[in-house]
């Protein structure tokens, strides 16, 4: 893959190739990042959709990323994954009804545990959750997800901290 | 990678994060069309960015278009505004530069800031529009009630004018106009030649306007000091134009001592209508020098009058709300 400003300059003139290219990189990862946060793989079509409509529309009024386009396009993403928290129902009920559920091979019980996990993690913060999901879940550094939020790596560092603390207590301590 | 064992968190809490991490294969079918979207899309923002920037393009050359021709007028006006002006000067209010000469004309008069510099100034414009009149009058064309309208209206800031001078220049001023105010009207009177039928009433309209503005400052030379008030009043009340064909009538009342050397005038009747003795309408143009008059100014503005040798007349009264106080005082005349 070329340097990414190279692409990133390809694509402010809305050059085929090159969002192509991007496409190809970016989508899976932030079709990963989605299904992780929702379960679902119909929600996550939609928000990588979106995502790149969006990019595209800031493409065109020129409001695109110039340097960081992963911080970008996760930082998007990552706005439509909480407003869908925001406008959907709590993942025990919106399973049943999913076409996540058409995957059999996946125990009742395990999935019962993501939801649970996912649940708690909805109970987070936007912030705290993006820390969350792209330090534990996608494995990004500490400068990374900085620049996706915008925030010195300090912040980052306590928004993580103060982010695990509620999920053990949330998760953890109810086992208890 | 970073994992919660770096900070020493609960190894359960690991665990469970860990449950979610695994995430089913995207559909590659899915994929493929929403890629195929995705670039659909591009092609279709890249046509309206294209399509807009030809708008943008079009409407900056029509922007630039605009300014030339802004630019183009600026410098007209800057160089060839005098000559513009000058060429303005004879034209006829159907001609194409006629406004600019009325704005000349108003501009010319702004920047003038001496008061009888400005009467003699608004005096020469209400003479310009009745010779305008004139020439259209001359050509066939019938004038617009509107030209006599804005001599009127000239004339009358005129007045105005004259009304805040010293007694001393108010004198000769209001001569000055007196005088122009009759030329003017020998003028329209000259007109009415029959030459041009459809003029007529608009002819007749200026003249009874002019003979107005004419008996107003006649009245004023003998009873100067209600001059101010009245001509002040007047420009507040009056300033619609004259209906075409109405007669314009003195809207005050001048006693003045009877002119047939022994008639008696009477100026203080009674606002009652019928006061009045009502007399068989004779001649009203009888010239007995001894005759009598009742002019009695009721509401229909009806008018009786008679001349006999007594040579009495009721110059009818100042109250009524007849149009024509007294008028019939003219049949004492010997």
């Amino acid at each position: 893959m070329i340097s990414e400003h190279v692409l990133l300059a390809q694509a402010k003139q809305l050059d085929s190739c090159a969002l192509s290219e991007i496409y190809d990189f970016y989508s899976p990862r932030l079709y990963r990042y989605a299904m992780r946060l929702l379960g679902d793989a119909c929600s996550a079509e939609d928000c990588v959709a979106e995502t790149f409509s969006r990019f595209l529309q800031a493409m065109r009024a020129h409001r695109g990323p110039n340097h960081y386009l992963q911080a970008y396009l996760f930082r998007t993403m990552h706005n439509l994954v909480v407003d869908r928290y925001r406008h959907q129902p709590t993942m025990e009920t919106m399973d049943d009804d999913s076409p996540s559920s058409e995957n059999t091979e996946q125990s009742t019980d395990q999935r019962l545990r993501q939801a649970r996990v996912r649940n708690a993690i909805r109970q987070l913060t936007a912030e705290q959750q993006q820390v969350i999901a792209l330090k534990f879940l996608e494995g990004w550094d500490n400068e990374e997800i900085a620049l996706a939020l915008g925030k010195p790596v300090g912040a980052v560092k306590s928004l993580q901290h103060r982010a695990l603390s509620r999920l053990q207590k949330t998760l953890l301590d109810d086992e208890v | 990678m970073n994992t919660l064992k770096d900070d020493n968190y609960d190894p359960r809490l690991i665990a469970m994060l860990e449950e979610i991490k695994p995430v089913l294969p995207r559909d590659p079918q899915i994929a493929a069309r929403a890629k195929a979207r995705f670039l659909a899309e591009a092609v279709s923002v890249r046509e309206v960015q294209r399509h807009s920037f030809w708008i943008f393009f079009q409407q900056k050359e029509k922007l630039a278009m605009k300014l030339a021709m802004y630019a183009l007028f600026i410098l007209a006006l800057l160089f060839g505004g005098n000559a513009t002006v000058a060429a303005a000067q004879d034209d006829l209010p159907y001609e194409s530069l006629y406004q600019i000469k009325l704005l000349s004309e108003d501009v010319n008069l702004w920047l003038t800031s001496d008061p009888l510099a400005q009467i003699e100034m608004l005096m020469q414009q209400a003479q310009t529009r009745i010779e305008e009149m004139a020439t259209l009058t001359t050509k066939g064309i019938t004038p617009s009630a509107d030209l006599a309208f804005k001599a009127q209206e000239r004339i009358q800031r005129a007045l105005q004018l004259t009304a805040n001078l010293e007694d001393a220049s108010q004198t000769n001023t209001r001569q000055q106009i007196h005088e122009r105010l009759q030329q003017q009207e020998q003028m329209v009177i000259q007109l009415q030649d029959g030459t041009c039928s459809a003029c007529q009433p608009v002819l007749q309209q200026t003249r009874d306007m002019l003979r107005t503005q004419l008996r107003q400052i006649e009245g004023d030379v003998i009873q100067p000091e209600p001059f101010q008030n009245q001509t002040q009043n007047q420009l507040r009340t009056t300033q619609t134009p004259p209906v075409p064909g109405s007669t314009v009538t003195p809207q005050r009342v001048v006693n003045t001592p009877a002119r047939d050397g022994t008639g008696q005038q009477n100026g203080s009747g009674s606002s009652n209508p019928s006061a009045g003795t009502p007399v068989p309408q004779h001649n009203t143009t009888n010239q007995n020098g001894g005759g009598q008059q009742n002019g009695d100014d009721n509401e229909g503005g009806q008018q009786s009058g008679e001349n006999n040798g007594g040579g009495e007349q009721n110059g009818g009264n100042g109250d009524g709300d007849g149009p024509m106080p007294g008028s019939g005082g003219q049949g004492g005349k010997p």
